[in-house]
């Protein structure tokens, strides 16, 4: 048996939005630090309740350290909590940056095709 | 109404305090039964312990099943079954929480998210608690040992469980799982924390009095009348 629960079927899972963001700083931020400072935002901010609610999940391989841009996934309801947290990173390290949301959408794919310039999609890693 | 918290350790196991001190302790806090559970290593353990009855308070004399095998778990539960008046399951590895859902004798599988990333349940595991009567647990002492961003992915997990929970009419009871005496709240305290993850404030009031005590009656009934009758019969 494995050691993992089953996938849920899809009418069972949580319905879900993909945020993209950009990092503006003065020098390019690492991901540990930048995920630290964006869950101190959220946890100051929303507290440990709302936080639990948003259903959050900061993808590590589609942050690009070039091009400093991410992927969030959260709660298909809860886009504009998250939003007005990000907008509330000051920090990261000790580097100043501001977070911009540049969009959401629906899936992994339509963020990579819209945001993130992929132009061959057959690689869905 | 009567208020239930059916998982409380004593010093006879992990906890810190005596079975005397934690009856104190719940008749402070207007708690009606009080479920004390303990780890045993052997069932002449468990028929060794010392029975104490107050006419004040209920106490229910359960175990707690922490079995590292599924053989284990299935040998376990049969020794006691028809001994104790209530048997937990310590759930949190997927193939235990698997096999506890599926076993009718089970009254709680508890903490079925316990040092999970994941919620431990799945639409099967949920299937069949719904099925065989096999309550989902709210452990308060997960909460309340836990903070920050660990707090956040622990209400996450539990909040899961209770959506799904809800889906296939499992039965949830809320309970403390205290190792001391101030590990304990006051049961309508507790009943807040499942409104707040997911539950009505009706529902959440049943987490801790009407669901446990159907739990107990109808062990109880089962004991006395010592018919090998399943636990997810109806009543």
């Amino acid at each position: 048996m494995k050691s993992q629960p089953k996938i849920l079927p899809p009418s069972l899972r949580q319905k879900k939005r993909y945020i993209i963001f950009k990092v503006l700083s003065e020098k390019p931020v690492e991901y540990m630090e930048l995920v630290q400072s964006i869950w101190r935002s959220l946890l100051n901010f929303l507290g440990e309740l709302k936080t639990s609610e948003l259903n959050i999940w900061i993808i590590k391989n589609l942050f690009d350290q070039k091009t400093q841009r991410g992927l969030i996934r959260c709660s298909h309801k809860e886009v504009e909590y998250i939003r007005s947290a990000l907008a509330l990173v000051e920090e990261v390290g000790e580097v100043r940056v501001l977070i911009k949301v540049e969009g959401v959408t629906g899936t992994i794919k339509s963020a990579k095709k819209k945001y993130l310039g992929y132009k061959d999609l057959t690689d869905f890693k | 109404m009567k208020y239930y918290d059916l998982h409380v350790h004593t010093n006879v196991s992990v906890g810190e305090n005596s079975l005397e001190e934690i009856v104190e302790q719940a008749k402070r806090l207007n708690i009606d039964g009080l479920g004390i559970t303990d780890y045993f290593s052997t069932v002449d353990e468990f028929m060794r312990r010392k029975k104490v009855k107050r006419p004040d308070i209920d106490i229910v004399f359960g175990v707690i099943i922490r079995a590292e095998t599924e053989s284990q778990l299935k040998k376990t539960v049969n020794a006691v079954r028809n001994k104790a008046e209530l048997i937990l399951v310590h759930g949190g590895n997927y193939e235990i929480n698997r096999l506890a859902s599926e076993m009718p004798e089970v009254d709680i599988l508890a903490h079925p998210e316990l040092e999970r990333r994941d919620s431990g349940i799945d639409h099967i595991v949920a299937r069949n608690m719904g099925e065989n009567n096999v309550a989902l647990e709210i452990n308060f002492r997960e909460i309340l040992e836990s903070f920050k961003k660990h707090r956040a992915y622990v209400l996450s997990n539990m909040r899961r469980n209770i959506y799904l929970a809800k889906k296939y009419n499992v039965p949830i009871v809320t309970t403390s799982s205290a190792y001391s005496i101030w590990g304990m709240r006051a049961c309508r305290d507790l009943a807040s924390f499942a409104n707040l993850l997911g539950l009505d404030l009706p529902e959440a009031i049943a987490t801790v009095s009407s669901t446990p005590e159907q739990i107990i009656t109808s062990n109880r009934r089962k004991l006395a009348n010592r018919v090998d009758t399943r636990i997810g019969d109806e009543l």
